[in-house]
């Protein structure tokens, strides 16, 4: 498929590489699978074997595993990539608090941190896709259209955004991989921005999950906050995103917020809450007590 | 909209089940003090949820 791009000196021509992803049933049931499952540090390996898996259904496979066979995605993350979000990011590290992205990625020597090195290289290409793939291609003069499942591929992107903040962040702070650490919460910035911006509920609880890693506390209340406001009590995470609330409320030994807020809740929620809400009203009175003995 | 998710395999239809996220948030509500397995699970249970949810729009 061309498209042509209007230019009143000269037509360009754009080749565009449609992309058509098919989530088959079997990797549905690997999705669920992983989703309900105990999770560990080899669930994060799980779920880039299914994004690896899914984005090769295409007719020109576009997983991670096949890409790094065509381009150096070694160079494309550490320069490329990096130079394209290197504006945003200084932007971000001013006004959002974010760690700065790295100038460079050191080459690492050891078994463990190469090793590490490599899953942050495949969480980036996972999480910023079709980024890469477009810059990749685009030196050829290629445009990249992705159609397909893409709310599959929203589902694993968020699956394992927390798999990486579960597992492989905190990893990476023990190997004071600090580079590696700082570009992948970048990149987990930008995912929730560009990838989330039609659904503010889940990408302010994303943004929680973040500012959570990062200690901003304050931001972390108000990001899970955001997310409860912008869910209707009809949803099936209603009580999940007000308990995530409440409970980072009692963290901060914040009771009278947490009593103005259960009292809220009573009111605002379903018949079928009621009982969990009310559970949580006595654990909201007996911590508070509990704290003023 | 709520999802299809499951199909025939009754044991995989989370699309029915919220006894699933029910429990998972009985259980972090145990472990109010250990607030990272507590996250863990709020967490588990938000992911499950959120696929059921009228804006999901996959499976």
């Amino acid at each position: 498929m061309k498209y042509r791009v209007p230019n009143p000196k000269k037509q360009i021509i754009i080749k565009i590489m449609e992309i058509k992803l098919k989530a088959t049933e079997k990797h549905k049931k690997i999705y669920r699978e992983i989703l309900t499952s105990d999770w560990s540090q080899n669930t994060i390996v799980d779920c880039f074997s299914l994004t690896n898996d899914f984005l090769n259904t295409s007719k020109y496979p576009v997983g991670y595993s096949k890409i790094s066979n065509h381009i150096n995605i070694e160079q494309f993350i550490s320069q490329e990539l990096f130079s394209y979000l290197s504006p945003l990011s200084q932007f971000m590290s001013a006004n959002i608090f974010l760690p700065k992205s790295p100038t460079r990625i050191p080459k690492r020597r050891s078994k463990n941190k190469i090793e590490k090195h490599n899953l942050t290289n495949e969480a980036i290409y996972d999480l910023s896709f079709p980024l890469l793939l477009s810059l990749g291609l685009l030196d050829k003069g290629e445009g990249v259209k992705i159609i397909g499942d893409l709310g599959f591929l929203r589902d694993i992107q968020s699956l394992t955004f927390i798999m990486i903040t579960e597992y492989l962040i905190p990893q990476l702070h023990i190997g004071k991989m600090n580079e590696e650490k700082n570009y992948i919460i970048f990149v987990l910035f930008v995912h929730t921005l560009v990838t989330w911006h039609d659904n503010p509920s889940h990408q302010n609880y994303l943004l929680s999950i973040l500012f959570d890693e990062l200690g901003i506390k304050e931001s972390y209340r108000i990001c899970l906050y955001n997310a409860f406001k912008l869910t209707s009590p009809e949803e099936h995470d209603y009580l999940t995103k007000a308990q995530s609330y409440w409970s980072a409320l009692m963290d901060e030994k914040l009771y009278e917020e947490a009593k103005h807020f259960v009292t809220t809740l009573t009111r605002t929620a379903n018949q079928e809450h009621l009982e969990e809400i009310k559970e949580i009203t006595e654990l909201t009175f007996q911590l508070a007590w509990k704290k003023a003995d | 909209m709520s999802s299809t998710i499951g199909g025939e395999d009754e044991h995989h239809d989370l699309s029915t089940k919220d006894d699933l996220e029910k429990n998972l948030r009985a259980e972090a509500r145990k472990l109010m003090k250990q607030k990272s397995k507590r996250n863990k699970l709020l967490k588990k249970a938000n992911e499950i949820s959120r696929t059921k949810s009228k804006k999901a729009d996959h499976h």
